[in-house]
C-alpha cells in the first residue's frame, strides 16, 4: 500500500478542486479521489457559469460571506490561472408593480451585503441598456460587479494547478467503503484502496452517502434539477448584460445570460427529483424555461437553439451550505454547496483551510508553482488559430478541427497532454469547447476521435465520451 | 469591419475565391479553368469533395454523368475535372473571417493567409440539425449521432457507431444509411418519421428497407431518449392528426440513434456578410445566376437549397461559374431590370428569389421549389399577372427537396413572378 496521504478529497468538483489547490500550497500529502473520469463532470459542469457578487443572498449567512469572498478571490486569481471573466454586469427586470416595489428590498439586501454599487435604474435606463427587454419593463435593478465565467475552465484550471504543486487525482474511482484504523482512514474506491489522516467529503449530490460511511454529520442531499437552453451566437449581441428576473420565494428563477464563448443561456428551471444521476431534459422543463426566458426578452424567440441540458444542484436538508472542520475526527465536510458554489468555491476552501490552520492541522508553507501560461483563448479570447507565429511555431494551431468554435488539432493536442490530461471526449469539450457549438459535432467528432487515438494511443473503440459504457463508436470490436 | 483584415498581412490578389470545394464550388472552379478564368477554391476538409467525399454508398451522378455511382466516385471525378482545369485547391484551410469588399482571412496549418478577389464564391453547403436543436428529451448519453457522422466514422475510420440502431427522419439519406450500416454489421431496429409521411422516394424504401425487413414508423416521435452511459431504449409514440401522443407509448431498445435527413444551410460566412437571407431556406437570396445582393459576391449549391442532390449543386456551380463570368466582364454593370420571384399558393421557396437581367439576352432558368405540402399529382406554374412563363407536371413532391421547373423568361420586367403548386395532399 501506498503511503498514507495527509489529506484525501472525495470529489473533483468545484469545491473539491478548490480545496486540494488550496491544500497544494502546504507541505502536505494531497490526494482526491473522483469517481467520474474527469473533474468537474457532476454538479460543476452544468451551472449558468455566473460569477455572483452575493447580492442577492440572505445576509448573515455564510453562503453571503463566501460568495462575496469569492467573487473577489476569482478576480485575484483568474488571470494566473487562466480563468476568463467577463465583467458584464446584471440588470433585474421588474415588470409590475409588486415587483417594481420588491426591487427595493434587493437594493437594502444588497447594502447588508456589502454590494453597494448596486443602481436603481428606470424603465428608460432598462431598455437603453437591453433594447430587446421586454417592453412591459416598470424599472429595474443595475448590479454593475456581476460577472460571467466559464465553469469547465474553471474547475480544470483549479485541478490543473493543485496538480503542479504536487497533488494526485484519481478519476474513475468511486468511493464503496470508509473506515477508520487507528489514525489512519482507510478509503476503499472502485480503483484501488487509499489511507488518509485527513479525510474530506465534497462529494456533491452524493455529500450525504460519504457522510454516512464516514460516520459524520446527518443530512440528506436533494437533487434539484435545473434546466437550461443554449441560443446561437447570433443571439450574443443582442444580450450584453445577465437579464434577472426578480426572485419568488422559490428559486431565483429563470435568467437569461451571455456566455463567454458567445452565446446566449436561458434557464434554469428548479425542481426537487429523486434520483441523483436524473440529468436527463424534459419536454415540460425546457418549455417552462424557455418561457421563463422570453418573459424577459421576448424578441429572442427568433434566435436559434443549439444545444439543451440539465444540471442538479445539491440541496442540504438544512437549507444551507454546510461546511465543518471536525479535528476529533479529521474530518472536512462541504455540502449543499449550490448553484452559488462556482462563485464560493475559493472561499470555501480558504475558510476550511482557516479553520485547519486554527486547529493545527497544516503544515509550514511551501513554494507554490504557478500554473503554465495556460490555454490562450481562455484568458486572451484569442484562439492560437489568429496568431501567426504560434502557427508556425506549430502548425497543428493552423489546423482547424471544429469549426464553430475555431478550435484546432493543436489546442486539442494540449488538452490531452495536460498536467490533468483530459482522456474523454467530454473533458476535451470541456476543456477546448469543441463540439460545444452549434452543430454540435457534425463536422469534428470523427476528426476529434482520430486525433485523441492517436495522442493517447489508444484504439477508437476504447475511446469513451465520459467512461466506461460510454464508448463512442465500434461497439462491435471487442479488443482483442 | 474586422481588425484582422486591416492588419498589415499581405494580401493574395486574384480573380475568383470559392469557399468550399464540394460539387458546386467544384463545378463552379472546373468550369471557370475551362473558360481560362483562375480560381482558388478553399476547404477546410483535409480532402476535396464535399459530402460526395465521405459517402461510400451508392445514388450520385445519375444526373450529371447518367449513371448510378458511388459518392467518392462522383467526387473524384468533379476533382479530375478541376484539376484538368488547372484549378488551385487548398485543403484543411479554414476560412475565419470574409468582408465585403470581397477579402477573407483563412488559416491552415501553413499559416494566415489573406485573400482578395474580384468575385467571391460561397458554397460552404448543409449540415444536419442536432439532437438538441430538435429538441429531443431524455439524457444525453454516448451513441447519438447525425447521419454524417456515422458516414465520416465509416469512410474514414472504418467504424461501426454501435450494434443496434434506430434512424429518425426518412430522408433519402436517412433510408440509404440503412443498408451501410447493416454493412458495417449494425442492426437496424427501425426508422422513424414524425411526419405522417415518408421524406424519402418509395423506391429507395423498397430498395433500402423493405428487404431486410426494417420497420417504417411513419408519424411517430420519440418522447424520451433513455440511458447512463450508452443509449439503452428510446420511448416511441404514434401521433394523432394534431401531433398528439395518442395511445400507449412503447420502448424500443437500441444503443444508437441517428438523427437524419433535418438539413439547414452552414450559412455562417453568409450572415458575417450580412448577406439578405432567405426566411425560409435561411440561405442567401440569390437570383438566377447565384448572385447574392451583393454585388460580386455568389452563392451556391446546398448552401441556397438544403439539401438537395449533389447533381443539382454541381449544376449550381456551373450556372455560377457563367454569373462569375458575366459579373469579370462587367463588373460595374447596374442590372436594367430586377424582377421578384414570389412563392405562392402551395409554394414555401423558390430559388433564386429573383431574376435581374443586365441586357436584353435571357437565358432559360432553373426554378428550385419547395412545396408547403407533400403533394400528388402536381402542378407547378410560374406566372406574372399576364402570363405564364413555364409549367411542369410531376407525380410528387415533398416540402424538404426541391421540384424543378424550366421557365423561359423572354423579356425584362420587373413584374413580380408568382410560383404556384397545385395537387393532392397526401400522408404518403
Amino acid at each position: 500500500m501506498n503511503e498514507p496521504f495527509d489529506f484525501l478529497i472525495i470529489g473533483a468538483g468545484l469545491v473539491g478542486c478548490a480545496l486540494a489547490r488550496e491544500l497544494a500550497q502546504y507541505e502536505l500529502r494531497v490526494g482526491v479521489v473522483e469517481q467520474n473520469e474527469d473533474v468537474g463532470d457532476g454538479v460543476s459542469k452544468a451551472n449558468s457559469s455566473i460569477l455572483h457578487t452575493g447580492f442577492d443572498a440572505k445576509p448573515g449567512t455564510p453562503e453571503a460571506r463566501l460568495v462575496a469572498e469569492g467573487h473577489r478571490l476569482w478576480n485575484e486569481h483568474a488571470r494566473a490561472l487562466g480563468v476568463p471573466i467577463a465583467r458584464v454586469g446584471a440588470v433585474m427586470l421588474a415588470l409590475d408593480d409588486e415587483q417594481l416595489a420588491s426591487l427595493e428590498n434587493y437594493f437594502e439586501n444588497a447594502h447588508q451585503n456589502g454590494v453597494t454599487d448596486v443602481e436603481r435604474i428606470s424603465r428608460e435606463q432598462v431598455l437603453q441598456r437591453v433594447p430587446l427587454a421586454n417592453s412591459a419593463v416598470r424599472g429595474g435593478l443595475w448590479i454593475p460587479r456581476e460577472s460571467i465565467t466559464c465553469t469547465f475552465t474553471a474547475c480544470a484550471a483549479l485541478a490543473e494547478h493543485a496538480v503542479v504543486n504536487g497533488a494526485q487525482f484519481f478519476l474513475g474511482a468511486r468511493v464503496t467503503h470508509i473506515e477508520r484504523t487507528d489514525a489512519l482512514y482507510r478509503v476503499t474506491t472502485t480503483r484501488g484502496v487509499h489511507t488518509t489522516r485527513w479525510i474530506a467529503n465534497c462529494a456533491g449530490l452524493w455529500g450525504d452517502d460519504i457522510a454516512r460511511m464516514m460516520n459524520s454529520v446527518a443530512f440528506t442531499i436533494t437533487p434539484r434539477k435545473g434546466e437550461f437552453l443554449i441560443l446561437d451566437k447570433a443571439a450574443r449581441t443582442r444580450v450584453p448584460h445577465i437579464l434577472l428576473p426578480v426572485p419568488t420565494k422559490i428559486s431565483k428563477g429563470i435568467l437569461v445570460a451571455p456566455t463567454l464563448n458567445g452565446n446566449v443561456l436561458l434557464g434554469p428551471t428548479a425542481d426537487d427529483v429523486q434520483d441523483k444521476s436524473d440529468t436527463g431534459v424534459t419536454a415540460p422543463g425546457l418549455a417552462r424555461a424557455y418561457k421563463g426566458a422570453l418573459q424577459l426578452a421576448p424578441a429572442l424567440e427568433q434566435e436559434t437553439i443549439i444545444a439543451t441540458y440539465a444540471g442538479l444542484r445539491p440541496a442540504a436538508s438544512t437549507g444551507e451550505y454546510i461546511l465543518q472542520v471536525d479535528a476529533k475526527a479529521n474530518q472536512i465536510v462541504t455540502a449543499g454547496i449550490r448553484s452559488t458554489g462556482l462563485s464560493a468555491a475559493p472561499a470555501i476552501a480558504r475558510e476550511i483551510t482557516r479553520q485547519l490552520e486554527n486547529v493545527g492541522a497544516l503544515a509550514p508553507r511551501k513554494k507554490f508553482v504557478a500554473l503554465r501560461p495556460p490555454r490562450a483563448w481562455a484568458t486572451g479570447q484569442t484562439r492560437p488559430c489568429f496568431d501567426a507565429a504560434r502557427i508556425q511555431e506549430n502548425p497543428a494551431f493552423g489546423k482547424i478541427l471544429c469549426l464553430c468554435e475555431t478550435v484546432s488539432e493543436g489546442e486539442i493536442q494540449q488538452a490531452l497532454h495536460a498536467p490533468l490530461p483530459a482522456t474523454t471526449l467530454d473533458a476535451v469539450k470541456r476543456r477546448t469547447w469543441a463540439t460545444a457549438g452549434r452543430c454540435q459535432g457534425f463536422y469534428c467528432t470523427a476528426a476529434i476521435l482520430d486525433c485523441m487515438s492517436r495522442e493517447l494511443g489508444r484504439p477508437l473503440h476504447a475511446l469513451t465520451k465520459r467512461g466506461a459504457g460510454s464508448e463512442i463508436i465500434g461497439l462491435n470490436e471487442q479488443p482483442a | 469591419m474586422s481588425n484582422l483584415l486591416d492588419a498589415n498581412m499581405p494580401v493574395q490578389n486574384m480573380d475568383v475565391l470559392i469557399i468550399g470545394a464540394g460539387p458546386a464550388g467544384l463545378a463552379c472552379a472546373a468550369r471557370l479553368g475551362e473558360r481560362g478564368i483562375a480560381s482558388v477554391v478553399l476547404d477546410r476538409e483535409p480532402q476535396p469533395g464535399g459530402l460526395p467525399a465521405q459517402c461510400e454508398h451508392a445514388g450520385f451522378g445519375l444526373f450529371t454523368y447518367k449513371r448510378l455511382m458511388r459518392g467518392r466516385e462522383f467526387a473524384a471525378r468533379l476533382l479530375q475535372r478541376a484539376e484538368r482545369a488547372n484549378v488551385n485547391i487548398h485543403t484543411n484551410t479554414t476560412v475565419l473571417e470574409v468582408t465585403d469588399a470581397r477579402e477573407a482571412l483563412a488559416v491552415s496549418p501553413n499559416g494566415l493567409q489573406r485573400y482578395r478577389a474580384r468575385a467571391l464564391v460561397l458554397a460552404t453547403g448543409c449540415r444536419e440539425l442536432p439532437r438538441s436543436t430538435l429538441a429531443v428529451a431524455g439524457t444525453r448519453p454516448a451513441g447519438i449521432f447525425n447521419t454524417g457522422v456515422v458516414q465520416r466514422l465509416h469512410t474514414f475510420l472504418h467504424s461501426a457507431p454501435g450494434r443496434q440502431a434506430v434512424i429518425v427522419g426518412s430522408d433519402d439519406m436517412s433510408l440509404m444509411a440503412a443498408p451501410s450500416l447493416i454493412q458495417l454489421g449494425v442492426r437496424v431496429r427501425a426508422v422513424l418519421e414524425e411526419r405522417p409521411y415518408r421524406q424519402g422516394y418509395l423506391g429507395l424504401e423498397w430498395l433500402t428497407l423493405r428487404p431486410r425487413r426494417i420497420p417504417l414508423l411513419l408519424h411517430h416521435k420519440i418522447l424520451e431518449i433513455r440511458g447512463g452511459a450508452r443509449v439503452q431504449e428510446i420511448l416511441v409514440a404514434r401521433l394523432d392528426a394534431n401531433g398528439a401522443p395518442r395511445g400507449e407509448p412503447f420502448v424500443i431498445p437500441c444503443d444508437t440513434l441517428i438523427f437524419s435527413g433535418e438539413f439547414v444551410p452552414e450559412n455562417v460566412l453568409a450572415r458575417q456578410l450580412n448577406l439578405a437571407l432567405d426566411a425560409h431556406t435561411r440561405g442567401p437570396r440569390v437570383d438566377q445566376n447565384f448572385e447574392t445582393d451583393v454585388r460580386g459576391i455568389f452563392a451556391c449549391g446546398n448552401l441556397v437549397h438544403a439539401a438537395d442532390a449533389a447533381d443539382h449543386a454541381l449544376a449550381d456551380g456551373e450556372q455560377t461559374a457563367r454569373g462569375v463570368f458575366d459579373f469579370l466582364q462587367r463588373e460595374h454593370a447596374e442590372p436594367q431590370s430586377v424582377q421578384q420571384i414570389l412563392a405562392g399558393d402551395g409554394v414555401r421557396a423558390v430559388v433564386p428569389q429573383c431574376l435581374r437581367w443586365y441586357d436584353a439576352q435571357c437565358a432559360p432558368v432553373h426554378l428550385a421549389v419547395r412545396v408547403s405540402h407533400a403533394l400528388w399529382g402536381v402542378r407547378v406554374r410560374a406566372d406574372t399577372a399576364e402570363r405564364n412563363f413555364g409549367r411542369a407536371y410531376t407525380f410528387a413532391a415533398k416540402p424538404h427537396r426541391s421540384i424543378y421547373l424550366k421557365i423561359s423568361p423572354n423579356v425584362s420586367s420587373d413584374e413580380p413572378l408568382r410560383v404556384s403548386a397545385h395537387g393532392r395532399v397526401t400522408s404518403d
